[in-house]
């Protein structure tokens, strides 16, 4: 027999990579560009300008890289090919998203930086000193990370909110701030379902329990409604899903809490935007990818929600997204409700709580973007300081 | 451009394999290697193509100046003249800034300068340059007189920017005369796609366990700061012979053959053989140009000894301009100078596999002085490892990472020796269709984790 030589698998290996790299390049120029990508929320790279000083500057070359791998074909295929490998891998972790137990991809926590957290605390005494006349609550919701921390990875390497919130607790109620303590309240209700399984926010069913945990101390009325559960949609896909790579064919239901019988007519006001709706839900935005949006049609920089409520008085919120769940709740006890979110909003604070006669002020956050947020501070400091 | 990039895979190097393999002619193959190579060295930074090239023709004119010399004391004038201005490129771009900052912190006068990008691949092109001046000198090969031919070996795009440091007399051959075929570009695919494995698949997953423990390593317990040190020991080979393995193997497809760069190192049983395994074209650059003109081991031992430390500070010098290189450097000189006087007798009698975790031992330590900069984080690194700045021994976080990293390690461990690749070999003789399935499912999961490279969905909603 003669002795087996190497030359045959080169042969074949030769021919494959002269063949198959000039297709694959072929393939990626005549298969036409994606504009747009659903997976993941975002126009992909299309073909570079070529200019002189582009090309001088290396511009063009790293365009021609990010359009090279934005446009190859059958992206969607290879990104779910690395994830897979990945799994292979054991890795539990992406892009500060750990692959938790029961499905749940959770956001890790890291320390804020100290000088953070104290300016916005700062600014947030400050203003309670100066406006003794407002009641002023603060909900600030724990994370995923903190309430189901028993369904990160075991051992995952995540810091601890709790230190942080009960520092905050203490600080703010120090300036009289009512702060409304959130983690016994969700940690006594596990057994259903508190945050989405792919993305960062609580749902209505967490923000339901925040509201009926508020009713005390701002003796809010809950038996004035009851609640239908609803679902809106079964094909929800969130940004945890997205930005880990973990789960991406993964989806989900968003509920909605309807009011029994007949509800009072109410109007939702976006200012900046000037434009009126008569409901809570944008259901338009159920038909895009960030379905969450469809919460008061997601982040705005100020909206003025407008009740028959005969009884409350006027209520500001400031906020994040979190609250967008909660407001639906809230808002039928007052007259009026002005929802300000300080990453959009650059009005004159004080000038817009004299103007609406405002006896109430709420902070919804929740606690990872409280403790990074840097807007809250700069919207609660009066102009000449600033 | 780098190897591991979908656009080089997939769009530079079929356009640039077609050109090459199919339009006739020595002359116009070279013309095209020298285009593409410019082409990918300008990318993404055509500002010092200007540099590279200039390096190219002086020392091009400077081999044949030397070589047509008519004295010997004109052949040295010309000599020293060429390696100068060669230094003086290297120094500028890649240690002027360091220079200034220890002469400010020496005298105390803060000396202002820009911060200059340093040019890719300028401490390999730049000592391939120099073995060629060396070489030309000490009448190891004849000045090359045409400079298309020259141009090739300097520019020639696989071994360009990240080595080997290939010798002119290395490929002197297939400069003039080289096969081109298809078994040939097999070869060469399979270096190129097993480098590309070792870059992709496993470098770059390993430093996702390294960067979070380095990053906290003030407050590790002992365990973990082993584990990071460890996913840094591999994944400097896995980078490293990873990046050559391409470069040998782009260098097959176009016809060259470069001598092989690392060869298994972390089998080694001494740190002498460590050395002989680790980065070959660099050691023996240093070993031919510096240690052996210096004298080498023909002196007297004070005299060698000195030697042997020169050419260490030197070597942890070439790798960046940082003093914790020099001290990397300096580490391993004094225990090849242990090994030599003290050791040599000793490390033969005990068993393999005690010299294996011996050296292995100190090649993990010599990692620290590489991949902490500055000597707070050294000590820091050093005192988690060794317990006085450990928080602990081990604590529940270690398991995580264990957890994490144990798959890569057992990869990590069965392919940095030969055995894998061995078997490989068999599979390749005995049954090639498998051996090239084998291949084609590790070129797509690279390519997966390349496309991945880009993924970035918008977050719409940072909360």
């Amino acid at each position: 027999m003669a002795r087996k030589s190497f030359k045959p698998f080169f042969r074949k290996l030769g021919m494959f990579f002269l063949i198959v790299l000039p297709v694959v390049l072929l393939l990626n120029i005549l298969i036409p560009d994606k504009g747009f990508s659903e997976n993941e929320n975002r126009v992909l790279a299309s073909f570079p300008e070529i200019s002189i000083s582009q090309i001088s500057s290396g511009r063009t070359a790293s365009q021609f890289e990010t359009y090279a791998n934005d446009q190859f074909f059958l992206r969607d295929f290879w990104v779910t090919l690395k994830a897979g490998f990945d799994r292979l891998l054991l890795k539990v972790e992406n892009n500060g998203v750990y692959l938790g137990k029961k499905g749940y991809l959770i956001e890790s926590f890291t320390n804020p930086p100290e000088s953070h957290l104290n300016a916005t605390l700062n600014a947030m005494t400050g203003f309670a000193s100066r406006h003794p006349e407002l009641h002023q609550y603060a909900v600030i919701a724990p994370n995923a990370v903190n309430i189901l921390s028993y369904n990160l990875p075991a051992a995952a390497p995540t810091d601890d909110q709790d230190p942080y919130l009960t520092s905050v607790k203490n600080t703010l109620m120090g300036a009289g701030i009512v702060f409304i303590d959130l983690r016994d309240t969700l940690r006594n209700h596990t057994d259903q379902q508190l945050f989405y399984k792919t993305d960062h926010h609580w749902t209505t069913q967490a923000a339901y329990y925040a509201y009926l945990a508020m009713a005390d101390p701002m003796t809010l009325d809950t038996s004035l409604l009851s609640y239908e559960k609803l679902p809106v949609t079964h094909s929800f896909q969130g940004t945890l899903s997205a930005k880990s790579g973990f789960r991406s064919g993964e989806k989900e239901d968003i509920y909605v809490f309807l009011p029994k019988g007949e509800a009072p007519e109410f109007v939702v006001n976006y200012i900046t935007e000037q434009k009126k709706s008569g409901s809570y839900y944008a259901t338009d935005r159920l038909s895009t990818r960030d379905k969450y949006a469809m919460f008061l049609d997601g982040n705005h920089a100020q909206v003025k929600i407008s009740t028959p409520s005969a009884v409350g008085g006027t209520l500001m919120i400031i906020k994040d997204s979190y609250a967008n769940c909660l407001i639906p709740f809230i808002a039928p006890h007052y007259k009026t409700v002005i929802v300000i979110d300080p990453r959009y909003y650059y009005g004159n604070l004080e000038q817009l709580i004299a103007a609406e006669e405002v006896d109430e002020l709420l902070y919804v956050y929740n606690a990872n973007t409280f403790f990074g947020d840097t807007s809250l501070e700069l919207t609660l400091t009066p102009e000449e300081d600033a | 451009m780098v190897f591991s990039n979908i656009f080089f895979i997939y769009c530079f190097l079929p356009v640039f394999l077609l050109l090459y393999f199919f339009i006739p002619g020595k002359t116009a193959k070279d013309i095209i290697l020298i285009a593409g190579s410019l082409v990918f060295y300008a990318w993404g930074n055509p500002i010092y193509l200007v540099l590279m090239v200039f390096s190219a023709g002086f020392n091009y004119y400077m081999g044949m100046d030397i070589d047509d010399a008519e004295t010997e004391p004109s052949r040295k004038g010309r000599l020293i003249f060429a390696v100068i201005i060669n230094l003086l490129i290297l120094c500028f771009f890649k240690y002027y800034g360091f220079l200034l900052d220890n002469i400010s912190s020496l005298t105390g006068v803060s000396i202002a300068h820009p911060e200059l990008d340093l040019p890719i691949g300028i401490s390999f092109y730049t000592f391939k340059n120099l073995s060629y001046i060396f070489d030309v000198y000490t009448a190891r090969i004849y000045s090359q007189r045409s400079f298309l031919i020259y141009g090739v070996y300097s520019t020639m795009f696989p071994h360009m920017t990240a080595g080997p440091i290939v010798r002119y007399g290395e490929i002197e051959d297939q400069l003039y005369e080289r096969q081109i075929s298809i078994p040939r570009l097999g070869i060469g695919a399979e270096y190129f796609i097993k480098g590309l494995t070792k870059k992709v698949l496993i470098s770059d997953n390993l430093a996702g366990i390294y960067e979070p423990i380095f990053q906290s390593a003030g407050q590790i317990p002992v365990l973990t700061a082993w584990i990071g040190i460890l996913a840094y020991t591999f994944k400097i080979y896995f980078d490293f012979s990873g990046y050559s393995d391409m470069a040998i193997g782009l260098g097959k497809m176009l016809g060259f053959d470069f001598q092989k760069n690392f060869d298994y190192p972390y089998i080694s049983g001494s740190i002498t053989e460590f050395w002989r395994r680790w980065h070959i074209s660099l050691g023996s650059w240093f070993r031919d140009y510096i240690y052996i003109p210096l004298g080498g081991n023909r002196v007297s031992t004070p005299k060698h000894i000195r030697n042997i430390l020169i050419v260490w500070a030197l070597t942890g010098l070439w790798h960046g301009a940082s003093w914790n290189f020099v001290l990397w450097g300096v580490y391993y000189g004094i225990i090849l100078l242990i090994e030599k006087f003290l050791l040599a007798n000793f490390l033969d009698t005990i068993p393999e596999i005690c010299r294996r975790i011996y050296t292995f031992l100190l090649v993990m330590i010599g990692w620290v002085f590489f991949s902490q900069t500055s000597f707070p984080a050294i000590l820091r690194y050093f005192g988690a490892m060794f317990g006085p700045g450990a928080r602990g021994f081990v604590n529940s976080t270690t398991l995580y990472y264990f957890k994490t990293a144990v798959v890569l390690f057992v990869i990590s461990f069965l392919t940095c020796g030969p055995g894998l690749q061995n078997r490989f070999k068999r599979l390749m003789k005995n049954t090639p269709l498998i051996a090239v399935v084998l291949d084609i499912i590790l070129l797509c999961l690279c390519t997966a984790s390349l496309v991945y490279n880009s993924y970035s969905p918008f977050l719409y909603q940072q909360f």
